[in-house]
């Protein structure tokens, strides 16, 4: 065999051996990093919410839970390997608030607790703190007797989904809210349909390859509304699908309460939460694009 | 000369099968050792052999750990890095290359010169099979790092065992018809 045979190989080796370190080093995680969340709760057993990470897959030291100090009565349910890219695992931190016995949160006077960043617990016993966004968790949401009752709901893998209610008394909504609304501007339509803003025009909302909403957008109603005994109505969002935006911004996490916020006859003061959910599922190339701006410090 | 590439074929033997309770049970630097000890006898029919001693005595060498200790590439755990593992695996696959490119060369010389046509054929054959399996392993291993191609590393390394079989069976046989006397043709 010429010896510029075997050079040649030798060179096609090494360069393979050089190149596919040089990317794999480039393609790792700093740290490991939780997506942005914005979420709310209420301080009630039963709910319940998705913390999501990403973390190399090389990892000497893996996050084994996460512990939220603010939250004592909330366990955490860790599913470690949720998505698997090339470099990364898409972990999930399943997070339940627990029951009234428990040790319970400090609240603030006014407002909700708000929670920036949780305890990451790796498997070496280490801990580290980690931003995760922002957790509002609610006390007084489901205060006083609901003249609201749930007759269907649903959710889409589009990030869309309605709930329908049942008015078992007569009420007037006064208004649909979340701290988080206005952030989200075009992000996210909701629609409202209700007996009493038949009249007004109408928007629409694709819902699965089937079914279409109709309803007044949020902006447009004119609260108050009044229902009577019997009455429905049903409310519908929809995310929008971000092809423009960012990885960072397609990562975003987005679980909160549509506050509907109900006067009774007797003027007693009730709201009615309804969830809101967008769930990302981020491609191979998001995650890389994740990568590159942790690495590069932005 | 039978005996000296007998002697290589079961060296290598003992290279390509490990048999690990704690300590290797076919320790390769026996392999290496039983080669360089034949191959040390071939040098002096033919000078191509001589590479392959060098090969040989740096692969006896490099080989001492291995008795007490595996330091295979890994497929389920691909976290590669530059530890003393990863470079003396490496330097093993070269070193095998030149070795077995010597006994290989050194034997095809020889057949030519005895006149066996079809044997230094099928010995030459047996070493490009081998180096392009070998060399396609070694291109293909660090692809795990970045992308799903086990498939290929396990086909590329699995032939890469049965061209080393097929060398080991040449060379035998080489020994072999080497060892007859001339055959001379009028």
């Amino acid at each position: 065999m010429k010896r510029i045979v075997f050079i040649v190989v030798l060179a096609l080796i090494a360069g393979s051996w050089g190149g596919n370190l040089w990317v794999y080093y480039n393609s790792q995680l700093p740290e490991p990093v939780f997506f942005k969340h914005y979420i709310e709760v209420e301080n009630s057993p039963g709910y319940s919410f998705d913390l999501n990470y990403l973390e190399n897959k090389s990892a000497k030291v893996k996050i084994q839970s996460i512990r939220i100090p603010e939250l004592p009565n909330a366990t955490v349910t860790p599913i470690l390997v949720q998505n698997s890219y090339v470099h990364q695992n898409q972990g999930t931190m399943r997070t339940q608030i627990m029951d009234y016995d428990l040790l319970q949160p400090t609240f603030p006077e006014d407002g909700p607790l708000v929670i920036h960043r949780v305890e990451a617990v790796f498997d070496d016993n280490s801990t580290k703190e980690l931003e995760i966004g922002e957790i509002r968790v609610y006390n007084d949401l489901l205060k006083g007797d609901s003249p609201i009752q749930s007759t269907s709901g649903g959710s889409s893998s589009e990030n869309a989904g309605y709930t329908r209610v049942k008015f078992t008394k007569d009420t007037v909504i006064t208004e649909i809210s979340s701290a988080y609304l206005p952030g989200l501007g075009d992000r996210l339509t909701v629609i409202l349909e209700a007996p009493s803003i038949k009249h007004l025009e109408q928007s629409e909302i694709q819902f699965g390859s089937e079914t279409t909403h109709s309803g007044v957008p949020l902006s447009q109603i004119p609260f108050p509304l009044k229902f009577k005994k019997g009455d429905t109505a049903s409310v519908t969002y929809k995310f929008d699908p971000l092809q423009n935006a960012d990885a960072m911004a397609k990562s975003e996490v987005y679980r909160f309460l549509l506050r509907m916020e109900l006067q009774l006859d007797n003027g007693k003061k009730a709201a009615y939460p309804i969830f809101v959910q967008s769930d990302p599922y981020l491609s191979q190339r998001e995650v890389a694009a994740i990568v590159k701006s942790r690495r590069s410090g932005s | 000369m039978k005996t000296l590439f007998y002697r290589i074929g079961y060296g290598m033997v003992f290279v390509i099968i490990n048999i690990r309770v704690g300590i290797d049970l076919m320790p390769n630097v026996i392999g290496y050792l039983m080669i360089l000890s034949a191959l040390s006898g071939l040098r002096k029919k033919e000078q191509s052999f001589g590479m392959g001693v060098r090969a040989s005595v740096a692969l006896s060498i490099i080989s001492i750990p291995q008795f007490f200790r595996a330091h295979e590439l890994h497929l389920n755990n691909p976290v590669l890095s530059l530890n003393v593992d990863l470079v003396l695996n490496l330097a093993e696959t070269v070193l095998q290359w030149v070795l077995l490119y010597s006994i290989c060369a050194g034997s095809f010389k020889l057949a030519e010169i005895r006149g066996k046509g079809e044997l230094a054929a099928s010995v030459r054959f047996r070493w490009y099979f081998y180096f392009g399996c070998s060399a396609l392993y070694m291109f293909s291993y660090p692809f795990i790092l970045n992308a799903e191609v086990t498939g290929l590393i396990l086909i590329s390394s699995l032939a890469t065992a049965i061209a080393f079989l097929m060398i080991l069976l040449v060379i035998r046989r080489v020994g072999r018809e080497l060892a007859k006397p001339f055959e001379i043709s009028v």
